[in-house]
Parts: structure tokens; sequence; C-alpha cells
């Protein structure tokens, strides 16, 4: 970890000198995860090359202004996601909520999660409704509390834990059924 | 039950980045953009470059124009001098110079502008200067001649008309700059 920190900040260092090698080096290093990222926040595979596009672009041209460069990763995964949440508001996302009656559809989860495919869950996620994904995605997988969820999507923070609550329901439905299924 | 789910994708977080994205198109819009940007920001460099250089360049001038004063007011108080000649051109002599020195003194006060207008016009300067240090020459070997006389004035009211050119473009300069201060 401390290796790939050192290895980081040299490639940074690179790239401020305008170095298009590691520039190169630093987007393959993470793009992948910061497409998935913006893939499973707006469900549009166009929309979400077009984000990770404009982040690194942002990134490459914002680099001096990162003090940490150790942090690089979650300096450049807000900015996806401040791109993502840019986006949805240009769009006007109509954002759907999850209500009781969505997750009623869905069988009721067994015990305990079974085995089940990442490819799955990452599809699952992105067949949830855009405002409970949108949350999802934030607390679940990007760790971000609520408050932080509340103030980025400019909604309650009650709004976020029950919306929250409902998606994870619901995708642990969705998970239960397909398990089922195959 | 939700529980089991949150632990799963905390868990298996890094396997659920399945999809791969479309490198060849992404990175070669990014590259254009940085390229782009690149270009712009090797422009500006090049432009401040060469500023840094005319810069350079008008304190070189201004240095030699200041020096070259001092040393032909040094040869003047040695040699040959209208007041030598005749009192009245001696008096006239020195209110040209004294309203010379009046505008040297304004324009002293800005000569660290980088102005290619400015350049030009200390140019002219220095070389009215060398044909007054010539004229006043050939008054030391002719005496009193009129038209030498005439030609020294002349250099005298040339000097001041272009120093005027510098207060006034020094003061266009400064109100660009504030018009510019205003508008950011």
């Amino acid at each position: 970890m401390k290796e790939t920190i050192n290895i980081n900040s040299r490639v940074i260092e690179k790239c401020l000198e305008g170095d298009i090698k590691a520039q190169f080096q630093l987007y393959k290093q993470y793009s992948k995860a910061m497409y998935n990222i913006a893939s499973r926040f707006l469900n549009n595979k166009m929309d979400a090359e077009d984000i990770l596009q404009e982040s690194f672009i942002t990134a490459f041209n914002r680099l001096g202004e990162l003090k940490n460069r150790d942090a690089f990763g979650s300096w450049l995964k807000r900015i996806v996601i401040n791109n993502c949440i840019s986006l949805q508001r240009k769009k006007k996302f109509e954002f759907e909520e999850i209500d009781n009656e969505k997750i009623k559809d869905e069988p009721e989860p067994e015990e305990g999660l079974p085995e089940i495919d990442p490819a799955i869950v990452h599809h699952a996620i992105k067949e949830l409704p855009d405002k409970g994904r949108s949350i999802l995605v934030l607390r679940a997988l990007e760790g971000y509390k609520h408050k932080e969820i509340a103030e980025m999507l400019d909604i309650s923070v009650s709004t976020s834990k029950t919306q929250y609550s409902r998606a994870l329901a619901l995708l642990n439905r969705k998970l239960t059924s397909k398990a089922n299924v195959d | 039950m939700s529980t089991d789910l949150e632990k799963y994708l905390k868990h298996q977080r890094p396997d659920l980045d399945v999809e791969t994205p479309d490198d060849q198109i992404i990175w070669e819009g990014i590259r254009k953009d940085l390229g782009t940007s690149a270009a712009r920001t090797v422009k500006k460099k090049r432009l401040i470059h060469m500023r840094n250089i005319a810069a350079v360049a008008i304190i070189v001038l201004s240095v030699g124009y200041m020096m070259g004063d001092l040393i032909r007011e040094h040869r003047l108080n040695q040699g040959v001098s209208l007041a030598r000649i005749d009192k009245h051109l001696g008096e006239r002599e020195k209110e040209y110079k004294a309203l010379v020195d009046f505008k040297k003194n304004e324009v002293g006060s800005y000569n660290e502008t980088d102005n290619i207008i400015i350049a030009e016009l200390l140019e002219e300067i220095q070389k009215l200067d060398t044909i007054y240090e010539q004229t006043l020459k050939d008054l030391g070997e002719l005496g009193y001649n009129e038209k030498v006389i005439n030609m020294i004035f002349d250099t005298y009211e040339k000097k001041i008309y272009l120093l005027e050119l510098i207060i006034l473009e020094n003061n266009k300069i400064k109100k660009d700059e504030t018009d510019e201060s205003i508008f950011l």
C-alpha cells in the first residue's frame, strides 16, 4: 500500500510536469473503478463515459490544487461523484423514490445471503430506482455518511436514511429472486 | 438481512467493478483536451517570456539613457555652452533644461513599464541627445551661428515633445490597468 502511494506520488509529480505517459498511467490505474462508480450512479453507459472523461480532465487540470497526493484516489472519486450529481441535476432527474409497495413486489429474502456473482449484484444495483440507487452507492459502496449524502444530494438526513434502507431491502429481494431463478 | 447485504457489499466492493470503459475513446478525448490546454499554457508562457525580455530591454534602455544623460551633463559643464556665447541664449537654454528635467522626473516615476511604444520614444530621445552633442561641438568650432543655435533649441523642443508622449502613453497604461481591475 505504502509502495503504491509512493509510486502515485512520483506519477503525480510527472503529471504536474505535463508528462502524458504519467497521465495515461494514472488514468489506467483509476479508470475502471471510477467508470463503475459513474455507471452504477447514472445507469447509462454513455453518460458514465462522459463523466469519466470530464472528471479526468478536471483532475489533471487541477492537480496542482491537490494538497495530499496520497489521497488522489478519493479526490478523483469525489470529482466523479460531484460530476454525476451535477449531470443528474442538469438532466433534471425526477428522482423516483422507493416506497414499500415496490419492496413488496419482490419475493421475501431467505435467511442469509446466497452465494452470488458480483456482476449480478452490480447490475441489480443499476436496476434500483434513481434516488435510492444514488444513496445506496454513496453509503454502502463509497462509505459516505448520511449527513454528507444529504448535503450532496440536497435532501434531508432522514430521507437519506429511509431511502437507503428501502434501497437495501429492494436490492436484497432482487438478489434473492435472481438466486432463486438460477 | 440488510446487515448481511451491507457486509457483503463492503466485503465484495472491489469485485463489483465489473464493467470496463472504452479506454481508447475516453483517453483520446482526455488527451485532446489536455493537449489544447497545454498549448494554451505554452502560449501564455511564451507571452510572459517575451514580455520579460521586453521589460529587460526597457530597463537597459532607461538605465543607458540616464547614464548617458549624466555623462552629457558632465561634459557640458566642462565644454561649450550657449551661456558662454550669449547671456540671453544661456537663460533661454536654462528654461528649456528646467522643463526637460521636470518632464523627465514625471517620466521617471513610470519608467518600469514594458511598453514597446515607450521603448521607441526613449530611443528617439537618445538620438536627439547625440544630435545635441554634435551640434554643441559644431558651436564650439564655429562660434556664434544662428543655424546651429536654432538646431540646439529645436532638439530641446523635440525632446520635450517626446517626453510628453511618454507621459501620455504611461497615463494610458495606468488608465487601462484601472479599467481592467474594475472589470475584474
